[in-house]
């Protein structure tokens, strides 16, 4: 059976949900500010303060210099919460098969539907009307026979319109694109080397046989000789709830000093920790998340198995994630820090040693206790050093 | 080379063979076995260079040799063949010929020369074992120890022989199983004191199982190996590091909460809880009130499920978590009726035995679980 794949991205979404809410925004330069000071970055902008120069990542003075009508409105995590819900149930009465990706984002499995709901076409137009009419939210849509196209014809597909790429014309509607829109690219690293090899649009990279391409990218060359030729397996999947904690900081002032950003990010452990022990769970994966003052992103994951909820050995596990982030040796605006694959917190204890850890949990249980009862910022822990024995 | 064997004969004995040699290895000739037809008989040998075994099998010796052959594929060719006799004949330098009735294989070895060599089987002052008391106390601590651990003597159950006493202890580093046992032997004037791998007690415990009450077997130390000679059959293995943890140091001396329970409404309580209790940790709560022993167990992605239990207890009221697959191995090791917990806190190892005192003394010692809400000091 033919695969009819689609996916549908909600035009810049944590703008629309706020004109949603606040209709006076609409038609208005609207940036969405993470907090209310100079240094804090932008994370989302509509399209009118997009077309004044503002990009996400930019901080707020930079911003303002670029478009001075720009209104700035705080995220509302509760009203973008609702929204994707809302997404999702509109979208599920089509199909079973749907899967949220990033925020006011989906991907629905429209294969078979349509004996039951006509051509798949039509099926994404009607939803497209339905998104805007029943919700107020302008999509775009992109259909094709996998997610992989689906995906690259919604990005380049203006808000409110429709894209649909005729199965065995995946590679040809690919071809001519940038090569910057292969989400194997997005990496950094590998698209400064597609850069360096002169690499600059999807049907130069398909041009090249896969042993040049393993050569060049290593193991990832396959997923580039694929992903040229626009093949992606990949099955839609419906979403399982992950828990996850995010904290973040807007440093007072943009820094590559090694003690504040590891300050910052101690600073964050312990927040992040916090919520941890409160939930009786411990983390078994944590990513770093930095924002240079050039605006561009970069992250770093880190393994922690068999899971931990104490500050110490989060921070000093954390270090070096830190340390490869700022190799690049531009300085820090933002950091955040996200625990995922959180797990109950339990441990078996050992026969003739301590479980490693033990006292560090117990310190960081006893400060969450006092700062409770006695405020914040009534006992502050000294961060350990990177290295050995350092408490 | 060539022999004549019956079916029957040689298929026990290959089908102990498999438990040694290794499928998965580096060295090919680990994965074969050393067939010598020698005037005594056919002697088969295995190794994976920690483990080793030479078993017999009665055999017609019309030429004397030797040859190595997979393991697994020769067992697998005997196994198939119908009832009868069995013919091998050596062909070419490497190559085995097998033949019954109207089946003809060849099968390609290696050569014999490469086999590794194993230590010598004859003892010089061996320790008689009873089969049956030595099968009974393997059985009751082999599960406690540890498949692959970085602390390589974990990897083992210490076996040790002072004067006239068999004590053997396994820990996997969260619980430990002792056992000591008094025997009707001759003290020994040098006891014998090694930390045993763990597929050598399993190896020795298929060979113990056909064994009568009255049975013995022999035991030693040869070099850096030790040594079991059960009938036929010779079990080596080549000595762990000797610094097995000081377990007298964990075994509990306290008897704050005995409780008396039975032990198959235990186990079957204890199985049917931990279905709902997390698939990684396999969580168990102990709530102890007087007369009522209720297990819980809760998992956020399955649910909850919970359990009483009516006990013999009278002591004040306790919680305390623990792994339900340990307590579970626990009351399946043994046949008695009833068993007992001596528990403390929840931060203190907890303490099962069988309720009843037999010759053989056994302690089955377990770390409890810190559950959700629960911290060590």
């Amino acid at each position: 059976m033919e695969r009819r794949i689609l996916h549908l991205q909600v035009t810049t979404f944590p703008v629309s949900v706020q004109r949603v809410h606040d209709p006076s925004l609409r038609g208005r330069p609207v940036a969405i500010l993470s907090r209310r000071s100079a240094r804090a970055v932008i994370t989302a902008v509509s399209q009118e303060a997009h077309g004044d120069g503002v990009r996400a990542g930019m901080c707020l003075s930079e911003a303002r210099a670029l478009c001075r009508r720009l209104i700035l409105i705080p995220p509302d995590a509760n009203l973008q919460k609702c929204a994707r819900a809302a997404l999702t149930r509109l979208t599920a009465a089509y199909t079973p098969l749907v899967e949220p990706v990033v925020a006011g984002g989906i991907f629905a499995d429209l294969t078979g539907t349509s004996r039951l709901l006509g051509a798949s076409r039509d099926t994404a137009a009607h939803i497209q009307r339905e998104v805007f009419s029943r919700l107020n939210l302008p999509c775009s849509i992109g259909l094709s026979s996998n997610k992989l196209v689906s995906g690259v014809a919604c990005r380049i597909t203006p808000a409110r319109e429709l894209a649909d790429v005729r199965p065995g014309d995946e590679a040809s509607f690919l071809s001519p694109l940038p090569a910057s829109l292969l989400p194997a690219v997005r990496q950094s690293r590998r698209r400064h080397l597609l850069t360096d090899l002169n690499l600059r649009r999807i049907l130069d990279i398909a041009a090249l046989p896969l042993s040049r391409l393993l050569l060049a990218f290593q193991r990832h060359g396959y997923t580039l000789f694929r992903q040229s030729r626009g093949q992606d397996d990949s099955p839609v999947r419906p979403s399982t709830r992950q828990p996850l904690i995010r904290v973040e900081e807007t440093l007072a002032q943009e820094s590559l000093d090694d003690d504040i950003l590891r300050a910052t990010l101690f600073l964050l452990v312990e927040r992040g920790g916090r919520f941890l022990r409160r939930g009786g769970c411990r983390a078994a994966t944590a990513h770093v998340h930095v924002r240079g003052g050039d605006g561009r992103y970069a992250a770093r994951g880190v393994r922690l198995e068999p899971g931990t909820a104490g500050d110490r050995d989060l921070f000093l596990r954390l270090c070096p994630a830190l340390a490869a982030l700022t190799a690049r040796r531009v300085r820090i605006r933002w950091m955040e820090l996200v625990l995922t694959d959180l797990r109950a917190q339990e441990q078996q204890l050992a026969l003739f040693h301590h479980a490693p850890g033990t006292r560090d949990r117990a310190l960081s249980r006893a400060l969450d206790c006092i700062r409770q009862r006695y405020g914040e910022d009534v006992v502050r822990r000294r961060g350990p050093a990177p290295g050995p024995g350092a408490a | 080379m060539e022999f004549i064997v019956k079916k029957e004969d040689l298929l026990s004995q290959l089908a102990l063979v498999q438990g040694i040699v290794e499928r998965k290895t580096t060295m090919p000739i680990l994965s074969h076995l050393l067939l010598v037809a020698d005037k005594e008989g056919l002697q088969l040998v295995a190794t994976d260079l920690e483990v080793g075994f030479r078993t017999r099998c009665e055999a017609s010796i019309s030429r004397t040799g030797e040859i190595t052959v997979p393991a697994r594929k020769v067992f697998d060719v005997v196994r198939s063949l119908p009832r009868g006799e069995i013919q091998f004949r050596r062909s070419g330098d490497h190559d085995l010929g097998i033949e019954c009735e109207q089946s003809k294989f060849m099968l390609r070895g290696l050569p014999a020369a490469d086999f590794p060599s194993l230590p010598e089987t004859a003892l010089k002052d061996p320790v008689q074992l009873p089969a049956a008391q030595l099968r009974e106390m393997i059985a009751r601590v082999i599960f406690a120890i540890t498949v692959d651990d970085p602390v390589y003597s974990l990897n083992g159950a210490l076996f040790s022989v002072e004067g006239k006493t068999l004590t053997l202890v396994a820990t996997d580093g969260h619980r430990l199983a002792y056992t000591s046992r008094e025997l009707d032997i001759k003290p020994l004037k040098k006891g014998i004191r090694q930390v045993v791998h763990r597929k050598t007690m399993a190896e020795l415990l298929k060979l113990l199982a056909d064994l009568d009450e009255e049975d013995q077997i022999s035991c030693g130390e040869v070099d850096n190996h030790i040594l079991f000679r059960v009938d036929r059959s010779v079990l080596t293995s080549r000595s762990l590091e000797k610094s097995f943890p000081a377990y007298e140091k964990v075994l509990p001396d306290f008897d704050d909460h005995q409780i008396g329970i039975d032990r198959e409404l235990l186990a079957a309580a204890l199985k049917r809880v931990s279905l709902l209790s997390s698939e990684r940790s396999r969580a168990v709560r102990f709530d102890l009130s007087k007369d009522r022993l209720e297990i819980t167990s809760n998992s956020p992605d399955l649910g909850e499920a919970s359990e009483v239990l009516t006990v013999d207890y009278k002591g004040k009221g306790v919680a305390i978590g623990f792994n339900a697959r340990y307590v579970i191995d626990f009351a399946e090791s043994l046949s008695c009726p009833r068993v007992r917990m001596i528990l403390k806190d929840s931060n203190t190892q907890g303490l099962f035995l069988p309720e009843e005192e037999s010759d053989a003394e056994y302690r089955y010692v377990v770390m409890p679980m810190q559950l959700r809400g629960e911290e060590a000091d």
